[in-house]
C-alpha cells in the first residue's frame, strides 16, 4: 500500500485584536505582508462591540492583494453586540478560502462589504492561521 | 499587534468532584499561573461526559483570580456534546481579553455543585505574553 506523506505539523498562530468602526470602513491591514511567507487561515471569529453590525452586508477577512481574495465573510446578521460569531457555527458565515494557502507574500485585512458598516464602535477579531516560508 | 504569537492548547478532563472542589484547593487549575506571564484565552470548548450536566448554573473557565472567561450553561452541556465559544448558552465574557499578569486558568461551577456528569472535558486555546 502506498504510504501517505504528510507535511510536518505547523505551529498554529493566533492573530487577535480590535479594529475601530472607521478602520473597518477604511479597510485595515491586521497582518502585514511578508515576502516569501504564505498564510493559511484555518479558523476564526469576529465580535461586534458597542452595538450590532448593520447597513453593510458583511465584515470580511481578506488578503492584502489589490484585488482582495476573501478568506471568510461574516454577514452583519451574525454580528450582534458582544457575541462571538465564528466560522462553522452560525448561518451567517461564508468561509471561502479557509484552509487554502493565500498568495505568497500577502497579509490579512479586515473590511466591510456591500455598504458602509454602522452600529458597532469596533470589531474584535481572532484569526487562527499557519505560515509557510 | 504582536505578529505570529504562538497558540497554546490546554486539553484534558476533570472529574465532577474536582470541578466542584473549593478553588482554594487548586485541584481544578488547568493552566498554572506563571509569574510575569499574561494569558489571553482565544477559543475553546467544554464537553460533559457520563451524563448531561445538572445541578450547577454553569461550568466556567476562569482565571485563577476568579475572572470569568468562558461560561457554559448546563443547558449547553448535554452528554458528549461539544459546547464551544460562539454557541448558544456559551458566554465568552473575557475571550480575547488579556488576564492579569501571573494569573492561570481553572474550571469551576457556579451557584451549585455540578451533578450527573462524570467529568468535564476541556480544550482551551490561549496565547502567552510577557516575561521574555
Amino acid at each position: 500500500m502506498a504510504q501517505k506523506t504528510f507535511k510536518s505539523n505547523r505551529r498554529m498562530r493566533c492573530l487577535r485584536g480590535s479594529a475601530t468602526l472607521n478602520e473597518v470602513k477604511a479597510g485595515k491591514v491586521i497582518l502585514g505582508p511578508e515576502p516569501g511567507r504564505t498564510i493559511t487561515v484555518h479558523d476564526g471569529w469576529l465580535r461586534a462591540i458597542g452595538g450590532a453590525a448593520a447597513t453593510a452586508t458583511s465584515v470580511d477577512i481578506s488578503d492584502t492583494a489589490d484585488t482582495p481574495v476573501v478568506v471568510f465573510k461574516m454577514a452583519v446578521g451574525g454580528l450582534t453586540q458582544n457575541n462571538v460569531a465564528r466560522i462553522g457555527l452560525a448561518t451567517h458565515y461564508s468561509a471561502t478560502t479557509i484552509g487554502s494557502p493565500l498568495t505568497p507574500g500577502k497579509g490579512l485585512r479586515i473590511d466591510d462589504a456591500g455598504g458602509v458598516l454602522a452600529g458597532p464602535t469596533s470589531i474584535d477579531y481572532c484569526i487562527f492561521y499557519t505560515v509557510e516560508s | 499587534m504582536a505578529a505570529f504569537p504562538r497558540l497554546h492548547t490546554a486539553t484534558g478532563s476533570l472529574l465532577t468532584a474536582t470541578v466542584n472542589a473549593a478553588v482554594t484547593a487548586g485541584t481544578n487549575t488547568i493552566v498554572p499561573p506563571i509569574a510575569d506571564r499574561k494569558i489571553t484565552v482565544v477559543d475553546g470548548w467544554l464537553r460533559s461526559t457520563g451524563g448531561s450536566a445538572g445541578g450547577a448554573t454553569a461550568v466556567v473557565v476562569e482565571g485563577t483570580d476568579g475572572t470569568d472567561v468562558i461560561s457554559a450553561a448546563v443547558a449547553a452541556l448535554t452528554e458528549n456534546t461539544i459546547a464551544r465559544v460562539g454557541d448558544t448558552n456559551v458566554t465568552a465574557s473575557a475571550i480575547g481579553t488579556t488576564l492579569d499578569k501571573g494569573v492561570g486558568l481553572r474550571i469551576y461551577r457556579t451557584v451549585s455543585n455540578l451533578t450527573t456528569s462524570t467529568s468535564i472535558e476541556y480544550c482551551i486555546n490561549y496565547i502567552v505574553e510577557g516575561g521574555q
